[in-house]
């Protein structure tokens, strides 16, 4: 009986040291990237196949529009707060709402446009067929959602 | 009734288990399906993981470019 118990545990053992083996080495180069300071963008090196230099380009293009991104979203929540004031202070639709509606949308029509200028400055700094494929995804994930509005007055 | 034959069956498996186990072949191929099915489980759940992560990545890349991309809670 001790043998019995004493072979059984011991495949047990290999079993699940095995198995969490396996695990860490497969996961290894995710977990590498979780602890880079941009982790984003240790996943983009990753998925769209870059060399060094393409990265240090790339990087170098995603640092130089973060803080344009960041300016105007800081505009975008000023408007906000402001259209949020009038709202509350009046019970019509004055030109002064008007305006700022038609100010706001102004700076978010310029922030996608920048922000597609950043997408494409982005993929010609990759190898032609990545760029392809990066472009095809990116702009998949960021205007995917747009088409909800309108759907909902399909019918 | 269910009792006696779930008992009388964890008898048979362990009367099993001490006389073949002990068999050097038998053992041998005990640990060999051990490893097997660690290895499969292992390779599975390294699949899984890595997949929600390079969604998970992509996503947070995506979110650091586009300000309209709103959080996903689940990540």
């Amino acid at each position: 009986m001790k043998r019995s118990l004493l072979i059984l545990l011991l495949g047990l053992f290999v079993g699940v040291a095995t198995c969490l083996g396996v695990y860490r080495a497969c996961t290894a180069s995710h977990r590498a990237m979780l602890n880079e300071a941009a982790p984003e963008l240790a996943w983009l090196k990753k998925e769209f196949n870059l060399s060094d230099t393409e990265f240090t380009r790339i990087s170098e293009l995603h640092s130089a529009y973060l803080p344009q991104c960041h300016r105007r979203c800081q505009i975008i929540a000023a408007q906000n707060e402001k259209l949020q004031q009038l709202l509350a202070t009046n019970a019509t639709v004055t030109t002064e709402i008007e305006s700022l509606l038609a100010e706001r949308a102004n700076t978010r029509a310029e922030c996608e446009s920048a922000m597609l200028k950043h997408f494409w400055e982005t993929s010609r700094a990759m190898p032609p067929e990545q760029g392809k494929r990066y472009l095809a995804w990116v702009k998949a994930q960021a205007f995917a959602n747009s088409e909800g509005m309108e759907m909902r007055h399909h019918q | 009734m269910e009792a006696k034959s779930g008992l009388k069956l964890w008898a048979t498996l362990n009367a099993w288990i001490e006389s073949a186990l002990p068999r050097t072949r038998m053992a041998l191929c005990y640990v060999t399906v051990q490893l097997f099915l660690g290895m499969t489980i292992g390779l599975w759940m390294a699949r899984q993981q890595s997949s929600r992560l390079d969604t998970a990545l992509g996503s947070r890349y995506v979110q650091s470019v586009d300000p309209y991309r709103t959080v996903d809670p689940n990540q």
